[in-house]
């Protein structure tokens, strides 16, 4: 479906993103990386925002470059960035992107609008929306076209736990029939929605993974100890440190590290974002290794 | 609705629910009140040959539609500017850019959009006149006459703005401010055209490019009456004096003609805005936080020698303590952010101190034009940057912000304050204008940033105002600094009265937000 062939983004001397390629299907895919890594100047190119400097993006065999309505027609795209006309109604906002991408059809946008459970809310305006609304008013805009790809950029950023819950299912369901890219450095928001993730660091893709595969190879390389808080600072310069909890005189550690990195030290179940974080791919620069 | 029509709605919408629409409706109204004047004071709005032309529907339709375009000619523009700044700052530019919508589509549903929301100043504009008619007029309302009339004279001017807005809206460098400036004397240099038609009867092809419409008004006048001494304005007369009759049939075929083509050249300006359009592509064009950086980097490095000189000052306004540090502290804000605003005012301040007196005046109307162009940034400054919670957070809150930023304005405004000084003793009256003007302009600038959360509307009005007072340098109503040397005590008490009532309803503004 979307098909990315060596795919570099040169800002001046920044290269934001560095001879990418990947090839997707349908199904949600997770675009991982510390801040900077150039997860949003990648999904700018898919959208057509912006052109590569060297490389191709193909969707369904066509070269998306220079024919970006190839792609623009059949996408759906929600920035991180999405705020709203303050003098519009939730209604004149879905009214105004529907002639937009030539959707003619009014009961669509009612469909979309009862979807993201704003159907109630309608004609107020979007100014007046909190964050959460305002997102799913987002995605509603974003699924008018009925797109074959649908991409989101920090889909959750500014959401309370409810709406992001509510969010992840939504997307979740909308990648059973379409190429859904959602880009966060947030792991748990695609942890538990996302069947493959690409992982950025500096431009490049490290890789591109089933969540399952990052965990296996991750175990075994996650520790769990406690440690007096003396020990603590000294162990701190060491290793790569996942999580520390003081409890009293001890500090309950999560540790990563390929052996065994204190003794009593217990190999545990990582997360997928201490996986992430074990093979250095939440990192923008890596961990030094411990001595 | 097919989706051209439900564009140009949105633009409608989007722009009609703005308080800055209100405000510039009012001012339109004003503005036709004002124009036409009551015979019965002593002044008119129209003489030719020193007679006063009487108020048929010929003679207002057209001195009203020219008093509109002028204003619709330059307030449009600024009314219309800045879609593209929203979209980038909301973000929905993105979205919009990467829908399937043509770039031809996107600029005429902008165009349209625009021309819409214009003509219902033109409506706003009519019906004021009509209702003037009715109280001053002196022959029948002729309701077909004020349509000619103002669809030969508002069609292409409204288009033309409304073709300019989308174009420079559309052009990555032209996005900011640049675009603001380089509109405003593209609106100066078509009254050239004027200059050619009085001084070469016999030339047309300076009228294809008169937007305004004035030059094909002056050469219609001409070739009836045969004479070029024409007043449009407020103009005192003789009521003793002859009075004459613009005829109905003002209009010859070769006028409408002219104005079709100058019509049809205005939507030329599609092409390129459609050719051109960055269609929010970040490298072509970038959210104003982010726009900023390179131009004050490059600013930074041509100015160098203003900046090292700046530099201190956030310091120093650290060490003075109360109100005043902080009114410092927002001067070295504006100072900081543009260092070209630090050598305009350093060579403002040198012009006013050492200039002799005779050059004051010209110091004076370049200084009082520059001093508006930057103080109308100030009060929209934290909105648009976002930091418009974080500043309204700080001890005191939104009202001392407003204080402490009409204050700052002030301060920026000392080349001018300096003129007043050295006018005061030799002429009073004309220092205590130009402080008066400074006070009501600072208010003013706060008060409609602070209502409509942008720059342009206070932009608009005071720059064609100031430009009407270059061109009106008898008239003391509008001698707002006392560059004219044409105020008069009135006059400085009613702009003294104007500046107090915009200082209040400014304070009375931020203290509803509170």
């Amino acid at each position: 479906m979307l098909e990315l062939r060596n795919v570099s983004k040169t800002f001046r001397d920044l290269k934001a993103v560095d001879d990418v390629s990947l090839k997707l299907g349908s199904g949600v895919v997770g675009l991982v990386g510390h801040n900077g890594a150039g997860k949003t100047t990648l999904m700018q190119l898919v959208a057509t925002l912006s052109r590569p400097t060297a490389g191709s993006i193909l969707f369904d065999g066509k070269d998306i470059v220079r024919n970006p309505d190839a792609m623009r027609r059949r996408l759906g795209f929600l920035p991180q960035e999405f705020g709203v006309y303050p003098n519009l109604t939730a209604l004149e906002c879905m009214q105004y992107f529907a002639a937009l991408k030539g959707v003619r059809d009014p009961a669509r946008i009612r469909h979309l609008l009862e979807l993201v459970n704003l159907s109630e809310h309608a004609r107020r305006p979007a100014a007046s929306f909190s964050g959460g609304m305002r997102r799913r008013l987002g995605i509603a805009q974003a699924l008018l076209n009925d797109p074959d790809i649908l991409i989101v950029d920090e889909p959750t950023a500014g959401l309370d736990p409810e709406e992001r819950l509510r969010f992840r299912r939504l997307l979740s369901e909308l990648g059973f029939g379409k190429l859904v890219i959602v880009s966060t450095h947030i792991v748990p928001d695609v942890e538990s929605i996302a069947g493959r993730l690409a992982i950025m660091r500096k431009g490049r893709l490290l890789a591109l993974e089933t969540p399952d595969a990052i965990l296996q190879r991750a175990r075994g390389q996650v520790w769990q100890a406690s440690v007096d808080a003396a020990e603590y600072d000294a162990l701190r310069s060491r290793f790569h440190v996942l999580q520390a909890q003081r409890q009293g005189a001890q500090v309950q550690l999560r540790v990563a590290h390929p052996g065994l990195p204190v003794a009593g030290a217990q190999a545990v179940e990582p997360t997928l974002e201490e996986a992430l974080m074990a093979q250095r791919y939440a990192l923008s620069e890596p961990v030094a290794e411990a001595a | 609705m097919n989706a051209l029509q439900i564009l140009a709605l949105n633009e409608v919408r989007v722009r009609l629910r703005r308080l800055s629409t209100l405000a510039a409706l009012l001012a339109v109204v004003a503005l036709c009140w004002i124009a036409i004047a009551d015979p019965a004071d002593g002044i008119t709005m129209m003489v030719i040959d020193k007679k006063r032309v009487l108020y048929t529907s010929q003679a207002l339709a057209f001195g009203s539609a020219h008093v509109a375009g002028m204003l619709l000619g330059l307030a449009g523009f600024y009314l219309l500017r800045g879609r593209v700044a929203d979209d980038l700052q909301s973000g929905m530019g993105a979205v919009i850019g990467a829908t399937g919508a043509s770039n031809g589509l996107l600029v005429l549903g902008r165009w349209l959009g625009g021309v819409a929301y214009l003509m219902l100043f033109v409506l706003a504009y009519l019906g004021s006149t009509l209702a003037l008619h009715a109280l001053r007029g002196e022959g029948p309302i002729q309701l077909l006459v004020y349509l000619q009339t103002y669809a030969l004279m508002l069609l292409p001017i409204i288009s033309y703005a409304a073709g300019c807005a989308v174009l420079f809206d559309n052009i990555g460098p032209l996005v900011g401010k640049r675009g603001d400036l380089l509109f405003f004397f593209l609106w100066c240099m078509q009254f050239g055209a004027l200059i050619g038609v009085v001084e070469s009867p016999d030339s047309v092809w300076p009228m294809f490019f008169d937007f305004s419409g004035l030059s094909v008004a002056v050469n219609s006048l001409r070739e009836h009456f045969e004479t070029t001494d024409f007043s449009l304005g407020r103009s005192a007369f003789d009521p003793a004096g002859p009075t004459m009759v613009i005829p109905a049939a003002l209009w010859t075929i070769k006028a409408w003609g002219i104005r079709a083509a100058t019509l049809a050249m205005s939507l030329l300006l599609l092409a390129p805005a459609a050719l051109f359009f960055h269609r929010y592509s970040p490298d072509r064009v970038r959210p104003r936080s982010a726009r900023g950086n390179r131009l004050l980097a490059l600013a930074d490095r041509m100015l160098r020698p203003v900046a090292i000189v700046v530099r201190p000052l956030p310091g120093l306004a650290m060490r003075v303590p109360g109100f005043a540090g902080e009114v410092l502290a927002e001067v070295a804000l504006v100072l900081s952010m543009s260092p070209s605003v630090a050598l305009a005012l350093a060579a403002g301040t040198v012009a006013a101190t050492v200039a002799e007196s005779g050059v004051l005046p010209g110091v004076m109307t370049g200084a009082v034009a520059v001093w508006g162009v930057v103080v109308c940034g100030i009060v929209p400054r934290d909105w648009q940057n976002g930091a418009d919670a974080m500043t309204g957070a700080l001890p005191g809150g939104v009202v001392r912000r407003y204080l402490r930023q009409w204050s700052a304005s002030l301060v920026l405004g000392l080349p001018l304050l300096i003129v007043a000084l050295r006018w005061s003793a030799d002429a009073p009256v004309r220092a205590v204008a130009a402080l008066a003007g400074v006070l009501a302009l600072a208010s003013a600038a706060s008060l409609l940033g602070g209502l409509t959360r942008g720059s342009r509307l206070f932009l608009a009005l005071f720059l064609f105002t100031w430009y009407i007072a270059l061109n009106s340098p008898k008239e003391a109503a509008l001698d707002m600094v006392g560059f004219n040397g044409a105020a008069s005590t009135g006059s400085v008490a009613a702009w003294m009265l104007a500046g107090c009532l915009a200082w209040a309803a400014g304070f009375a503004h931020s203290r509803r937000r509170a």
